[in-house]
């Protein structure tokens, strides 16, 4: 916790040096907390010692970027938020498109992905919809194709599910099977999408989107990155695409504001009137 | 010039609604520093929390988007879900990640951030809770020179939160749930020089 700003700074231009990862507009506060918690992890006493273990083994890396990104995600979070989605942006979208093209930007482990499949699956849209899934971090993109929840993390998963659908026919069971390591989404919802790495911060976006979702990622950004991505996200959209981002982020203060138009303020999601 | 205590942050948990509603309403209309709240409460219980706070009290509270900045005269509560930590130019950043001491939003964790960044510009006052959240976040607070208050533990519902924190931290001020509201009203009218003075 008490890694000064200079150190930090220090260190994120030896990672964007070294492995071309360009952490330098992370937030501080939050990176300053992720940084501390490999030093304990790894039983190391200061960034300097983290540093020369990356360097001595280069394998460390993806270990690092596993730690050093948050992936603390869940089903149906915001339950809120996927009732809009079910009941009004995904039907709209189906009226204007033949195809519907989902980006999930910084997917973590999955769960918000299969969130989708479930809703699209109820709507029965799933048919005629491409969803890419995309993140930073190839070790947890492997765990979101495997499709699996594990036990422990269910309770809330449920919680979430049986407020977005109080009436569901289809439990989140019919989704499901049960297998060693969790609950793992079965392969006919999982192979409609394409999981990809994809650096959110350096690449250029993919593009001709009807839905782009980059919920709860932008805040692990300074402003003048999450405007940056927010940039992208614009691009990466059709003109009347939809962008959904965490419910506590903002889009006020970024230089796209102007090009959409709110869907649902409550819930951040927004629709591309401008190129 | 004096220096003064530019930032209130409360942590409270089982037991400290009641208490804090109150300190909220004995709030002067206009005070000079700025209070951020940090309670813990069923995840479910999204909607609502903050208009409970605003009831009959003279300001609104806030759920913060990330990166907003905390102004003066304005209460913020912790959004559901959300860890919160504050900054250097006191800028809200939200995170989710994994839950600390079971909690998300974690008390130690808006005590540690501010503290780091604010140093002895910081107030932090735990009320009553049943786990021991808040309680590293106040030995930040006092290391950094701030200045640390719990609830009563006699007075507290639930006393473990304000316990632990007697237990790691020396705390400056013991008070009834009353005296913090005295106390906070007395904050708005005088330096923190003078105040330390009348502390002792």
């Amino acid at each position: 916790m008490d890694l000064t700003t200079l150190e930090i700074n220090l260190f994120t231009e030896f990672i964007f040096d070294s492995f071309g990862y360009d952490f330098r507009n992370y937030a501080i506060p939050s990176f300053r907390r992720r940084l501390s918690r490999i030093l304990e992890l790894f039983s190391l006493n200061s960034l300097f010692d983290l540093k020369n273990l990356l360097k001595k083994e280069k394998s460390f890396f993806s270990e690092f970027l596993s730690e050093v990104t948050v992936n603390v995600t869940e089903m149906f979070r915001d339950p809120s938020f996927w009732e809009e989605v079910y009941t009004t942006v995904l039907p709209k979208i189906s009226s204007q498109s033949e195809v519907i093209k989902i980006w999930h930007a910084g997917c973590s482990s999955g769960e918000e992905v299969f969130s989708m499949l479930i809703v699209l699956d109820k709507l029965g849209l799933l048919e005629k919809t491409k969803i890419v899934a995309t993140d930073i971090d190839e070790e947890i993109l492997k765990n979101a194709k495997e499709g699996i929840i594990s036990y422990r993390n269910l309770d809330h998963n449920y919680l979430n599910f049986n407020t977005f659908d109080p009436d569901s026919t289809r439990r989140l069971d019919y989704y499901f099977e049960k297998s060693k390591k969790g609950l793992k989404m079965k392969q006919e919802y999982l192979e409609k999408v394409s999981f990809i790495k994809h650096n959110l911060v350096s690449e250029d976006p993919l593009s001709n989107f009807d839905l782009v979702l980059c919920r709860n990622v932008m805040i692990y950004f300074d402003e003048i990155l999450q405007d940056k991505v927010l940039q992208k996200m614009h691009k990466s959209l059709y003109i009347n695409g939809y962008m959904a981002i965490g419910t506590k982020e903002s889009i006020m203060w970024s230089g796209i504001a102007n090009k959409f138009d709110v869907e649902n303020y409550e819930e951040k999601i927004y629709r591309k009137t401008t190129l | 010039m004096q220096e003064e205590y530019e930032i209130v942050l409360i942590g409270g948990s089982a037991g400290s609604f009641q208490p804090i509603k109150l300190l909220l309403e004995k709030l002067p209309t206009e005070f000079t520093y700025s209070i951020v709240l940090c309670l813990h409460r069923p995840k479910n219980v999204k909607k609502g929390f903050a208009e409970a706070l605003s009831i009959g009290i003279s300001h609104t509270v806030l759920e913060p988007y990330d990166k907003e900045k905390i102004l003066q005269n304005k209460i913020y509560l912790a959004p559901s879900n959300y860890h919160l930590l504050i900054d250097e130019k006191k800028t809200i950043h939200l995170s989710t990640e994994e839950p600390v001491n079971y909690s998300r939003p974690s008390i130690d964790l808006m005590f540690e951030s501010a503290a780091y960044a604010l140093k002895d510009k910081v107030v932090g006052i735990l009320y009553s809770g049943a786990n021991q959240d808040g309680a590293l976040g106040m030995k930040k607070i006092k290391e950094n020179n701030g200045l640390t208050i719990i609830q009563n533990p006699n007075e507290s519902t639930v006393p473990t939160m304000p316990k632990s924190a007697l237990s790691v931290t020396p705390i400056d001020l013991v008070l009834s749930s009353k005296e913090i509201c005295s106390f906070l009203n007395s904050l708005c009218s005088k330096k923190k020089k003078v105040l330390k003075r009348f502390l002792l």
